[in-house]
């Protein structure tokens, strides 16, 4: 069926400006591959030409952008000036998109997790503000119906050890998370580096509740919530374990007889 | 007023009045001014995650949002407007997007539903489907007739609720067509009893950018099948005027109402339109205001 060549073609012609301006001034070598009738050529052609093309192609990348700016605007600030030519290259390294809010906000995040790693940008603070909100993000768009939530299975590894709620996420920080965040809200970018020294911080964000409950919690106890929650046990000792215990922030134990799930 | 034709959709549906499509600004304006709404319209695929074809589960509720749509369906009706379905995907009918339909039909009872004469999705070459990232035109022509009434007579046998299509806006015109935009979408109606959802703006927005004459699209397009109205604004981008939603509705839209409306004998709803976005400057009052110049138009409607 020559329609899904043409619109194969179309559809790529608005994902890509490059190939917007091959198919303008080489319409017939631009599209090689496509099943197209002569007359589909013709409009292709046509139709990469118009003025409204390069609206088409605008619109494309500012509907791609949309879920990041609503969804990791914090994380969009962090980056500052990097934003444009990391967004350029997710697009050019992941060109399909199926417009999917969180399936974009999860590949985005693999995406710049990679770029961050290696040094590109160079960016101290877009890590952990990315799994910050990742984490809000999935709280937010995975609350469970009201009513539902005593319904949410229990989590727990062999032998009743002790697990994080499912609904309970753990960010840690290497800088003072409350001046990051609320810098960012506020000035549209972090605080000078000079004012933000290293060290070790942990976020709580409870989901069990309308919004996500956002606490701050001591290194000690923020390391074992985070080995809880990476499937670990939590190490350390009784009076460690009797404190994991009155943060509420653990999973109840299963029932007798019922099969733990995640 | 001529009586609806047997086999039109709104043979059966009821005469709302004037609604407003629901985004996430306005869930406090619904909880405090329903008063002032006839009828609510919602978004399906803003009620949940689609996580693609095949997946299991595929769809995954937004509790948040279902929450207030279903508070709001026990007070007034709500109306489907739904946005992912690409009917004029070629190579891609997706039978559990349908059948998700079907579920909220039977959840809220809505009177009729309506999707866009467009297409978005594209199949991959290894079966993955992809999306264009905008809504692009489909040609006027028979062999897409074809391909979108087959569509549209599985739907319309999914869903127990009439089918309308929405006139499209297009940034780049397609050349050689076989037929006008009204001509396909009489033909369309005619073949498989769908009725319209005529969008005001967007006709508007094609008339600006590429010269379209509405006075004459509108005396070409069969107004009998016309079940809903919407209107809404928009803006400039790079020279050209976009259905963005966020800006207010033009007086050449309003004026447009006002000579559609009487004219449209199965016109059964007027939907006002804006982009969350936009609700900062609209504000309740604006959106008042809005709702009221469209029930004024309907009142007088004849």
């Amino acid at each position: 069926m020559s329609l899904l060549g043409f619109q194969r073609a179309l559809a790529a012609i608005v994902a890509d400006p490059g190939l917007r301006r091959r198919a303008m001034e080489r319409p017939a070598a631009a599209l090689p591959g496509y099943d197209l009738t002569p007359r589909e050529r013709r409009r292709l052609a046509d139709m990469a030409g118009q003025r409204g093309m390069a609206l088409n192609c605008i619109l494309h990348r500012a509907n791609r952008m949309t879920p990041l700016h609503r969804l990791l605007p914090l994380t969009c600030a962090a980056l500052g000036a990097d934003l444009a030519r990391v967004v350029d290259l997710f697009w050019r390294t992941h060109p399909r998109t199926n417009m999917q809010f969180a399936d974009e906000i999860g590949r985005f995040a693999g995406f710049l997790k990679e770029r961050l790693a290696a040094g590109e940008p160079a960016n101290p603070l877009a890590e952990e503000v990315l799994d910050f909100e990742c984490a809000r993000f999935h709280l937010r768009f995975t609350r469970p119906r009201r009513g539902a939530e005593g319904g949410e299975a229990a989590v727990g590894a062999a032998g009743g050890a002790p697990a994080l709620h499912p609904r309970v996420r753990v960010v840690a920080f290497r800088h003072d998370p409350e001046r990051v965040l609320a810098g960012l809200a506020a000035e549209g970018r972090p605080p000078p580096a000079a004012e933000l020294p290293e060290g070790e911080h942990y976020l709580v964000l409870d989901g069990r509740h309308e919004e996500p409950r956002i606490s701050r919690i001591g290194a000690p106890l923020g390391r074992l919530l985070k080995r809880l929650e990476a499937g670990g046990p939590p190490g350390g000792d009784a009076e460690a374990a009797a404190a994991l215990a009155r943060t509420g922030l653990l999973a109840p134990a299963p029932s007798a007889g019922t099969e733990a799930r995640r | 007023m001529a009586p609806p034709a047997a086999d039109s959709p709104a043979a059966a549906a009821p005469e709302l009045g004037v609604g407003l499509l629901y985004n996430r600004a306005v869930a406090q304006f619904l909880r405090f001014e329903l008063d002032g709404l006839d009828y609510v319209e919602f978004i399906p695929d803003l009620l949940r995650t689609d996580h693609g074809p095949g997946r299991a589960p595929r769809f995954t509720g937004i509790e948040e949002q279902i929450e207030l749509m279903d508070w709001v369906a026990e007070r007034r009706p709500v109306i489907a407007h739904s946005i992912g379905l690409s009917i004029g995907s070629a190579g891609l009918f997706d039978a559990e997007y349908v059948e998700e339909l079907a579920r909220w039909q039977r959840r809220y009872r809505f009177p009729w539903h309506s999707e866009h004469l467009s297409f978005a999705r594209v199949p991959g070459e290894a079966g993955a489907d992809h999306h264009a990232g905008i809504a692009l035109p489909v040609p006027y022509d028979r062999e897409t007739l074809d391909l979108v009434a087959g569509r549209v007579r599985r739907v319309q046998e999914a869903v127990a609720a009439p089918l309308l299509l929405e006139n499209n806006v297009y940034f780049t015109e397609i050349p050689e067509q076989e037929m006008s935009e009204p001509e396909f979408l009489n033909a369309l109606a005619t073949e498989t009893g769908c009725g319209l959802l005529l969008d005001l703006h967007n006709l508007y927005t094609n008339a600006r950018n590429h010269g379209l004459d509405m006075a004459g699209f509108l005396d070409a397009l069969d107004l009998s099948r016309v079940v809903e109205l919407h209107v809404a604004g928009g803006n400039e981008v790079e020279g050209m005027y976009v259905d963005s939603h966020a800006g207010p509705c033009p007086g050449e839209v309003w004026d447009a109402l006002a000579a559609v409306a009487p004219r449209a004998p199965n016109l059964r709803a007027v939907t006002f339109e804006f982009d969350e976005s936009y609700y900062p400057a609209l504000g309740a009052e604006g959106v008042r205001a809005h709702l009221d110049r469209a029930r004024a138009i309907w009142a007088r409607r004849g």
